[in-house]
């Protein structure tokens, strides 16, 4: 009787430690911002994919699948519909009450933390690599990646002297904030060769027209969509200030691909150099 | 008779809408399922066993709880709405009109704002407890404030009062604004939920927490609705039979803002429940608080219910903030009632 209980103690424990230390690797899984996305797909797991967030648009067979949360907003049941083994997603995005539904729906979450440094980008890419259980793969495309942004910042344009670039995140006339210190893309300029010509703050804080003429940037850099969303290049010109800063002056205007400005894994050595391209 | 009859159809709708709600949803469950996982869980089994998969799960942990939150904030809704109109004597006072809600958010966001500046050891339930009881005291610090602004001689005066609640609004949306540029970007995630409303959050633990600060003023609220008829006529008829108005007055608020408070906590700001909902127990079936308290806890509960399952099935896979959904049912129906009493006023 007693030997019978130990033997069922033994069986259960043994078939917990098991479940618990050996992860198969994820079959099907859901992406939830660009970067995860692109790196999952490059990790060769792309058809493995089964719905991403609005923000997934690269490449053109991510941008096909269904877009399950728009702007972070989700519905659990809508994620779980799909039946997927593994969810990928920022850290912060889901809050505790969400973690602790997946949770109990017996759902693996991991949530990735983005660092954006060239550093980050390995670790991120490493990271994502282990989640779906590959490893070896994970290792091969960090390894390649760090190479080829050694070799893009040993080719890299350079200037007289490094150009000061602000970045307006716009979505709209009304709605443009600026990137301060610490975000990705002050790390992306300078990777670039550039520097932000916000140093006061950290984060995104919202623009004035008085604080662009003061930071006179020689380059003024925005997303395609932000762009179009204020009606375009020369709209943009036409704007309250802008015509005072060098890069009114000069009509320098950047635009970059948003997703690839902010990816910071296996595309930043492409975004290094397309960015350092339009501000040099 | 009629009452009965009302009552019945409520009940009989109420148990169909949650049995829909159940039922409904971006995973595609067949009901004979649904029945037998339900069944199940209350020990009985029809249409066999539950697969203990993960549509299961889904019922379970996903929409049995998210139905009973809906079920909850909309009764807490309905009920504090009718009995806060009841004190104010004001069919107009909403406990997000004259600014109890506001008060409420203000507090949920100052309490995640600066959650981890002062309570940094704070275990996930206590936290839960902690911001239904502060939305609650917020609640009930902006009803009390709206209440005594509005008093002249002893009388809640109507435009007083709605001045004063716009004037709080206005006060809790500024507040909140300058507190949302203190915080990070997580925080502000948390903090823009507030603001919209929705129950994609529920979990058992929430629900739980939610319970008792809605039981309580759903059960209490209709004892002091012969005190509210009397408040109708007048406050000093309240006195002339002998009961004390200042102790209906401050039960009332105290119950109202409690279920309030608590449901803001969980689900955020939804707007136009407490409004809406009494004025359509009028409709139904007169004035009598003994009547509209009770009827109006079950048409929120009902009308919550439905609102929570059109916000997660029209625009799918995504779901709508359900604020949006109760402004937009609810804004025409409002509309037809003032149209309504209108012609009633001329005639």
């Amino acid at each position: 009787m007693r030997i019978k209980k130990y033997y069922i103690v033994l069986i259960v424990v043994s078939y917990f430690s098991a479940t618990q230390y050996v992860v198969a690797q994820a079959k099907r899984i859901i992406t939830l911002s660009s970067a995860i996305s692109e790196t999952v797909n490059a990790l060769g797991y792309g058809k493995n994919i089964l719905a991403t967030d609005v923000t997934s648009v690269w490449p053109e067979e991510i941008n096909r699948l269904p877009k399950v949360s728009r702007n972070r907003s989700f519905s659990v049941e809508s994620i779980t519909a799909y039946r997927p083994d593994l969810i990928l997603v920022p850290e912060g995005d889901f809050s505790k009450e969400n973690l602790y539904q997946f949770k109990s729906l017996g759902i693996r979450v991991v949530t990735i933390r983005q660092e954006f440094s060239v550093q980050g980008a390995t670790k991120f890419i490493r990271q994502i690599a282990a989640a779906i259980g590959d490893k070896a793969r994970g290792e091969q495309l960090a390894q390649k990646t760090e190479g080829n942004i050694n070799t893009t910042l040993s080719q890299l344009k350079k200037g007289s002297k490094s150009p000061k670039v602000l970045f307006i995140y716009a979505r709209g006339i009304g709605t443009m904030n600026v990137a301060g210190k610490g975000s990705s893309i002050d790390e992306i300029i300078k990777l670039a060769g550039g520097k932000n010509a916000i140093q006061e703050f950290s984060d995104f804080k919202p623009y004035t027209t008085e604080a662009l003429i003061k930071s006179n940037p020689d380059v003024i850099l925005m997303f395609d969509f932000g762009l179009s969303s204020l009606g375009g290049r020369a709209a943009f010109l036409d704007l309250p200030g802008v015509s005072y800063t060098n890069a009114g002056k000069n009509k320098k205007i950047v635009e970059m691909n948003g997703p690839l400005l902010i990816n910071f894994s296996n595309r930043l050595p492409e975004a290094i150099k397309a960015l350092n391209n339009r501000i040099l | 008779m009629k009452k009965t009859v009302i009552y019945t159809c409520l009940s009989v709708g109420l148990l169909a809408s949650i049995c829909f709600s159940l039922a409904l949803g971006a995973m595609r469950i067949p009901i004979t399922e649904v029945i037998g996982t339900l069944t199940h869980a209350i020990g009985f089994s029809v249409f066999g066993n539950a697969d203990h998969g993960i549509n299961e799960g889904v019922i379970m942990m996903i929409r049995l709880p998210r139905t009973l939150m809906g079920v909850l904030v909309g009764a807490a809704l309905g009920i504090s709405g009718a009995a806060i109109q009841g004190i104010f004597r004001n069919p107009l006072a909403e406990p997000s009109l004259v600014g109890i809600s506001a008060g409420a958010s203000l507090m949920a966001v100052l309490i995640i704002a600066f959650e981890t500046l002062l309570f940094s050891s704070l275990s996930q339930l206590l936290g839960y407890y902690l911001l239904a009881f502060g939305a609650f005291a917020g609640a009930g610090i902006t009803a009390m404030l709206v209440y005594n602004l509005s008093k002249i001689n002893g009388q809640a005066n109507v435009s007083t009062m709605l001045l004063a609640g716009i004037a709080i609004n206005a006060m809790a949306g500024a507040l909140t604004g300058l507190v949302t540029y203190l915080a990070d970007e997580q925080k502000l995630r948390s903090i823009t939920f507030w603001m919209m409303g929705s129950l994609g959050g529920a979990t058992w633990q929430n629900v739980s927490c939610l319970f008792p600060f809605v039981i309580i003023p759903v059960i209490g609220l209709p004892f002091l609705a012969k005190g509210l008829n009397l408040f109708a006529i007048g406050e000093n008829q309240v006195e002339l039979i002998g009961l004390n108005p200042n102790r209906i007055k401050i039960l009332v608020v105290v119950l109202a803002t409690m279920a309030v408070g608590a449901s803001v906590a969980v689900s955020g700001i939804i707007g136009f429940i407490g409004l809406l909902i009494p004025h359509l127990t009028r409709l139904l079936g007169g004035v009598d608080h003994r009547f509209v308290l009770p009827v109006s806890a079950l048409i929120g509960a009902l009308v919550l219910t439905l609102a929570d399952m059109v916000s997660r099935l029209i625009v799918q896979p995504i779901e709508l903030p359900i604020g949006v959904v109760t402004a937009l049912m609810g804004t025409p129906i409002f509309l037809y009632i003032l149209i309504k009493d209108k012609k009633k006023l001329v005639n």
